[in-house]
């Protein structure tokens, strides 16, 4: 391909040269190849992300009214901004966010660590049954969210669970793993046990990147396995570190499907749990499209914000630019 | 791509493929001929297990109204889905809902105006299900059946610590705290924070009427009312006694307690014993069915749990021929044989209930020979209930305030407030006008 690149952007040059109509239809090319190579991607980021955008923010501003008594019928109006008012004034997408964050607080920085020290401990040379333990580690993310939460609703549930009867044949008390405060706990056990093997993988496949070279010359200076991983490994994957971390962090902005399913076996999770459990329940139980698509809205805009802020933070860091 | 990202794309290819099966699905409808020759087809939705074997028997007999059925929504979901038809202008010709859905229904101008063939069926349909079928005499919906509340108890269990059969309220909670008493790991029931239909059939058994229309128009809501507020006390004692247990119903956990008896009663309806031979079939054989509890034995009355009906759509292009299945399946012998033969039914019509296969006994309870019966008699003292537009918004708030009371086993009364707050809330939100 050089030759027709170099071939084509110097045509436009002499042909500038010689004539001006020629100039025109020879150019021709040149510009519409790009908008070619792009249009796919601004095909499917218009139809797919903008337009339902856009759509959202429509029915945001929209909502219904009754005509005529008892049972009228119900018509769309336009509302302004009342949904806004309505989603931003009700408690319950604050106490929803709240909690999202006491999740993230423990799912972010646990994921991140485990993913880490396996990564590190899968590419030290001395350790055994590598690719078993890569495996074994990767399988859960195999799992689908919902069947992975149901799976471990099952143990959590006291009536049902292995862990309850194995901590009464051992006289320990029992567990409770789905108290108001433990909740929190066996909601992001379920999204850490699924994500760490994916997180692991990509560190893992940074550390195998790093030329060997370095190693032996920190060994032949005396530098120890557990030196060489934090001293040496770690500040080298730096990049991958930071991109792991953003996609975990906006994993846990957009947590739904563990909650969600684990809301059907105990009460210690409401149907507002997190703001998009909020969102579906207003959208496809309690029939109100509108406010649902407020709160759309404002955990977009709360969502761009925040990764594009940490985004900005790390640039230089994840992706050597700056 | 991170885990949640790679759902999302699933999530987003499983919902392009949702979205093209809807566009197959509804596109099918215009299969119907306009010429007199060709043969019409109705699409109908409904959730109902083995409907499909129901629909083939009016396929067979009918070849100029071919009926296709869809079953791919859920019950719960079928305002959601409805109303997102309708937007889009491929409504079904014909939809089943639950009956506490059906005003959502009307008010959205989905549901049709069914009394010409209805009207006149007042006498040959059961009481309740003409109730919520009929608003201002006008007939929305073709009934299926209706739902008489039963005490299901365990035969055994009550034996074996000589328990008596509760007839009344205060004999229930006697009976739980005795039973529990005899054997701290047995339960007489759970107090399940998800159900609030349950709890709305106990508060209508009460006497409180959660929604009414009111002569001047409008709403009224009247969840915290005197008599829901009896019931939730009721139940708030017996949970802070730990008398009953609080897990929730259709949970892995509460099929392990009706299988080994753990949980030795449940208030059910008429639709619940083939779901406790599926639950627990060891059990099949030890159940008993007895009319609810009572306030005041000498005005007994029952509550509703569930029920559902035949609407036909103001999509339909054929809505005669839509009219006459919505009627042939809920009232005809043919259909509710087919009802009986593969999935279960209590007819709301009351030709139905004298079909020889509902005047025996049911695979849970061999022995008891009197339970439709007794299904009979429970539909006389139902008291007449008329659902609002916003039940699943009270009913999605009843389970997050009650959930949050039975865990901290107090503020019962508390929790039917909120709902009352959310439930009027969520009337005005959505533009109606609301007296309390």
């Amino acid at each position: 391909m050089p030759t027709t690149t170099s071939r084509r952007s110097s045509a436009p040059r002499r042909s500038a040269a010689s004539s001006a109509p020629r100039r025109s239809s020879a150019s021709l090319a040149p510009r519409t190849a790009p908008w070619l190579f792009v249009a796919p991607a601004v095909l499917l980021a218009t139809g797919l992300i903008a337009l339902p955008l856009v759509y959202t923010l429509w029915l945001s501003l929209r909502g219904t009214q009754v005509s005529g008594s008892g049972l009228g019928v119900r018509r769309e109006v336009f509302v302004g901004l009342d949904n806004y008012a309505d989603v931003l004034g009700d408690s319950a997408l604050l106490a929803g966010l709240g909690r999202m964050l006491v999740y993230a607080l423990i799912t972010v920085p646990v994921t991140m660590v485990l993913a880490l020290v396996f990564a590190l401990l899968l590419d030290n040379v001395t350790t055994r049954l590598k690719r078993f333990s890569r495996i074994a580690i990767f399988v859960p993310y195999a799992v689908p969210g919902v069947i992975a939460a149901l799976m471990w609703g099952f143990m959590y549930l006291p009536g049902v669970s292995p862990f309850t009867d194995a901590a009464g044949a051992l006289g320990l008390p029992e567990p409770s793993f789905l108290g108001p405060l433990s909740v929190y706990f066996s909601v992001a056990n379920v999204s850490v046990w699924g994500a760490v093997g994916f997180n692991m993988i990509i560190l893992y496949t940074s550390l195998r990147g790093l030329p060997q070279e370095i190693y032996d010359a920190a060994r032949i200076d005396g530098c120890s396995e557990v030196q060489l991983a934090l001293r040496v490994k770690v500040p080298l994957i730096v990049p991958g570190l930071v991109m792991t971390g953003l996609f975990t962090i906006i994993g846990a902005l957009q947590v739904f499907n563990e909650p969600n399913t684990l809301l059907t076996l105990t009460t210690s999770i409401s149907t507002d749990w997190v703001p998009m459990m909020q969102v579906y329940r207003d959208a496809f139980v309690t029939n109100d499209l509108f406010s649902a698509a407020a709160s759309s809205m404002v955990i977009t805009g709360i969502t761009l914000v925040a990764s594009l802020g940490l985004l900005r933070v790390l640039q230089r860091r994840a992706f050597g630019e700056g | 791509m991170t885990r949640s990202r790679g759902l999302a794309a699933a999530r987003l290819v499983s919902g392009l493929l949702a979205a093209s099966m809807l566009v197959v699905a509804c596109s099918s409808e215009d299969d119907g001929g306009e010429s007199a020759g060709e043969p019409i087809t109705l699409t109908y939705w409904s959730w109902a297990p083995n409907i499909e074997k129901i629909v083939d028997v009016w396929n067979e007999s009918h070849p100029d109204i071919q009926v296709r059925v869809n079953t791919s929504t859920g019950g719960d979901e079928i305002v959601a889905k409805l109303t997102a038809a309708n937007q889009a202008g491929d409504l079904p010709d014909l939809s089943n809902t639950t009956y506490q859905d059906l005003p959502a229904l009307i008010i959205a101008d989905i549901a049709a105006d069914l009394t010409d063939v209805m009207g006149d069926r007042e006498d040959e349909t059961a009481a309740p299900a003409w109730t919520m079928t009929t608003f201002d005499d006008v007939n929305y919906a073709v009934p299926q059946g209706t739902s008489p509340m039963f005490l299901f108890y365990r035969t055994d269990v009550f034996a074996e610590h000589g328990l008596p059969v509760p007839t009344t309220w205060e004999q229930y909670a006697q009976v739980a705290r005795d039973l529990h008493a005899a054997d701290p790991s047995t339960y007489l029931a759970t107090f399940p924070a998800n159900d609030a239909q349950l709890f709305a059939g106990l508060s209508q058994q009460a006497g409180s009427s959660w929604w009414s229309v009111d002569g001047e128009g409008g709403w009224s809501v009247d969840i915290d009312d005197d008599a829901s507020r009896q019931v939730a006390d009721f139940w708030e004692g017996l949970v802070a006694e730990d008398v009953v247990s609080t897990m929730k119903t259709y949970t892995p956990e509460w099929q392990a307690a009706l299988a080994d008896g753990t949980l030795a009663s449940l208030i059910g309806a008429v639709w619940t014993p083939p779901i406790l031979a599926n639950n627990a079939p060891d059990t099949v054989g030890s159940w008993a069915a007895v009319p609810l509890p009572q306030w005041d034995p000498a005005e007994p009355a029952s509550g509703v749990l569930g029920g559902s009906a035949t609407i036909v759509t103001t999509g339909t292009d054929h809505p005669e021929e839509a009219r006459e299945f919505a009627l042939w399946l809920n009232t005809s012998d043919e259909a509710l044989n087919a009802y009986i033969e593969h999935a279960s039914i209590w007819p709301a019509a009351l030709s139905g209930r004298e079909l020889p296969e509902l005047q025996g006994a049911t695979a849970l309870m061999p022995e008891q020979t009197d339970f439709y019966q007794l299904a009979a008699e429970i539909d006389e003292i139902t008291v007449p209930v008329t659902w609002g537009p916003n039940v699943p918004a009270a009913f999605d708030s009843f389970t997050n305030h009650f959930s949050a009371a039975v865990t901290a086993r107090s503020g019962f009364a508390d929790a039917l407030a909120q709902v009352q707050s959310d439930t009027v809330a969520d009337l005005e939100r959505a533009g109606y006008e609301v007296s309390e």
